[in-house]
């Protein structure tokens, strides 16, 4: 039986180029579903190559507990998604099916913008990547953390829905949590700012779920 | 030991408010006395002295660790913890009237320990966490109202958000100066990150969207507080940091980026308070006004700019409290609406309320509003005559604003007559406001007005908090 830390290890080799293919596809998840479940499962993902590219700055134990954090937040999302979900499903007809590709779930409305959108994110952070390079830590985690930067920016400034938003400032969060981890592997640090995370996450849940009371009732 | 204490106490109070919220009356007493009580007790009980609490003794001046991190407890530290207090203590109890069901009562006591905490807190990366915990735990009384749009606490929450690296890295950048005094790069990058997130936390132009916002979409008292308490605590972290870091004031381009952001600040908030766009916005912009005036003042640290600065902070609470409360009692009137035509005549001590505190706010005499800037503006006379009475005339940008939102308020609604319609009824006429509403405003704009005309006390303790701040001679 093996143990949580030799899983971490033997996967670890996945924690460099190949981390960062699966943070882009993660973010094409978060930016071109349509569907929140859909989201979420993109920010597990996301969360998943971000604790594997943490193994590369601080220790895997706290890497573990970071990833954990994250998961955590995503059970939040995940739990306000079904709630909305419900509370339309009690107040709305149910919707017709659009007619779409059975192999696709259903994409956003504007999917060829965020595919531009998700584009310029990974050029802007491999130039800034190229000519800023961040102290500390390894090129393709630097690069890593320029593209949740980036990324979480544009998702957060792209939409005015406080589930949206609140998803772009955690994958920027995430993006700036991989490059401090380097600067102050405390784990003091680490946990404040996995709770300044799981209270963005509450705030924008809280807000989400009362702006929906809201619209019920308009 | 002393230190954590006063940050336990208000936060313990939050959980016991919350569980008791059905008794509101109840609930509030227990915010308002803890508040009060703690409030007090730094201002006038010697912190270097033991005290016996719960049959232990407690030296409230003394400094403790918490989890390996240090809590610094110092004689700056103790006047801007004592401000806290007071303004959550006042804050409550505007809100025990005007809106008993509202969760500042709870969220406030909370966020006054952790205010302390970002105040108290070393090294000052922690202080830059706590502050995000608090921004974001502060937009659930913010956006507690279903009706209102929640456009301003998310740019508020943005906004915070990416004020956080540059506090946090900028720490590491000046611990690496502090080793290599010789690499300038250091200081430079960090007094850099420290003004862009200090800009981004203060709304200062161009990164003021935010301010202006919460003051429309929030809750009118939770907007107040937050540009209050969670603003006047962002100042003294500032303070803070200019007194842990001497080298950042004197690093190249640091005045005259204060400078020149503060004159922008004042002149974008004068010239788009002047606009009619509700009584929430016109608050925005107000601040907006404060905050360039203070970063003016601030541009060449010596005890008088912030002694000066330290006045308006105090001050501040004052009008945005009162003039908070004025829109909470109009708003409970016109159903949802911003301020229907003629809604001051039926309820005119919420209108007193809002005048008085906007012209405090505004820096109108004889309030404490006016007294606090009546320096900010001898010292840039002195320095800049001309440019200073350009941003006088713009800072005086909300009081038009102001007077075209009292104009509306105090006119009554005109017969409307439709195509083919017929003319409509006057509304009918509301309940006079609730006695202890009024009293409540009463004394409230009786503060105002007695503070601007016998300041010194006031005063007095503004230049001890500066002389406490070891910025410069």
């Amino acid at each position: 039986m093996e143990t949580l830390l030799e899983i971490i290890d033997r996967i670890s080799f996945l924690a460099s180029m190949p981390a960062i293919g699966g943070l882009l596809i993660a973010l094409g998840i978060l930016l071109l579903a349509k569907r929140w479940p859909l989201q979420v499962t993109g920010v597990a993902i996301l969360y998943f190559f971000v604790g594997l590219l943490h193994t590369r700055v601080i220790r895997p134990e706290v890497a573990l507990i970071k990833a954990l954090i994250g998961w955590l937040i995503c059970l939040t999302l995940y739990i306000t998604g079904r709630h909305l979900d419900e509370r339309r499903g009690d107040n709305e007809a149910a919707p017709e099916p659009a007619p779409t590709r059975r192999w696709l779930p259903p994409l956003a409305d504007d999917t060829p913008l965020r595919l531009i959108v998700l584009l310029v994110a990974f050029v802007v952070a491999y130039a800034i990547s190229t000519y800023l390079p961040l102290p500390q830590v390894a090129a393709h985690v630097g690069m890593a953390c320029y593209l949740l930067a980036v990324a979480g920016l544009l998702l957060a400034g792209m939409s005015e829905d406080a589930i949206q938003v609140g998803m772009g400032l955690l994958v920027f969060l995430a993006g700036f949590d991989l490059f401090f981890g380097a600067l102050e592997p405390s784990l003091a640090v680490a946990g404040l700012l996995g709770a300044a995370g799981f209270f963005i996450t509450l705030a924008v849940t809280f807000m989400a779920v009362t702006h929906a009371v809201s619209g019920e009732e308009g | 030991m002393g230190a954590l204490v006063i940050l336990l106490i208000p936060l313990l109070a939050a959980v016991l408010v919350y569980a008791l919220r059905r008794w509101q009356n109840v609930a509030a007493l227990i915010a308002i006395s803890v508040s009060l009580g703690l409030g007090l007790i730094l201002i006038l009980v010697p912190v270097d002295q033991p005290l016996e609490l719960f049959g232990r003794e407690v030296l409230l001046g003394s400094g403790t660790a918490l989890m390996g991190r240090e809590l610094v407890f110092e004689a700056a530290d103790r006047a801007a913890l004592a401000f806290l207090m007071l303004t959550g203590a006042g804050f409550f109890l505007l809100s025990w009237r005007l809106e008993p069901q509202s969760l500042l009562l709870p969220v406030g006591s909370a966020l006054l320990g952790l205010l302390g905490g970002v105040l108290l807190i070393r090294p000052l990366i922690y202080a830059g966490l706590l502050l995000q915990i608090a921004a974001a735990l502060s937009l659930f009384p913010l956006h507690a109202d279903p009706k209102t749009p929640i456009r301003g606490g998310l740019r508020y929450l943005t906004f915070f958000t990416l004020a956080l690296p540059g506090v946090m890295v900028s720490h590491w950048l000046l611990d690496m100066y502090a080793i290599n005094p010789d690499q300038t790069e250091y200081l430079a990058a960090a007094a850099a990150l420290i003004g862009f997130s200090f800009a981004l936390l203060l709304g200062v132009t161009p990164f003021h969207l935010w301010v202006p916002a919460v003051g429309r979409d929030g809750t009118p008292l939770a907007s107040a507080f937050l540009f209050s308490a969670v603003g006047g605590t962002v100042w003294f972290l500032l303070l803070d940091y200019l007194q842990v870091y001497p080298g950042l004031s004197e690093s190249p381009g640091w005045s005259a980026t204060f400078t020149a952001l503060g004159a922008i600040t004042v002149l974008v908030g004068g010239l788009l308070g002047m606009t009619r766009r509700g009584a929430g916005t016109l608050m925005g912009y107000a601040i907006m006004v404060d905050t360039g005036l203070l970063l003016l003042t601030m541009s060449h640290p010596s005890r008088t700019s912030i002694g000066i600065g330290v006045m308006m902070i105090f001050a501040r609470p004052w009008g945005a409290a009162v003039m908070a409360g004025g829109m909470t009692g109009l708003r409970a009137r016109s159903n949802g609406a911003q301020a229907p035509d003629g809604l001051g005549l039926q309820a005119p001590w919420s209108t007193i309320a809002l005048g008085v505190g906007a012209l405090s706010l505004i820096g109108f005499p004889p309030t404490i509003g006016f007294v606090a800037r009546w320096g900010a503006w001898r010292l840039l006379f002195e320095a800049e005559p001309a440019i200073a009475l350009v941003l006088l005339l713009a800072s005086m940008g909300p009081l038009v604003g102001l007077l075209r939102l009292l104009h509306q308020l105090l006119t009554p609604p005109g017969k409307t007559i439709g195509l083919g319609k017929q003319e409509k009824d006057p509304p009918p006429p509301l309940p006079p406001e609730p006695q202890v509403v009024t009293l409540l405003f009463l004394l409230f704009a009786l503060g105002i007005l007695a503070l601007g005309l016998f300041p010194q006390g006031l005063a007095a303790l503004a230049a001890r908090v500066a002389s406490s701040f070891a910025i410069l001679p």
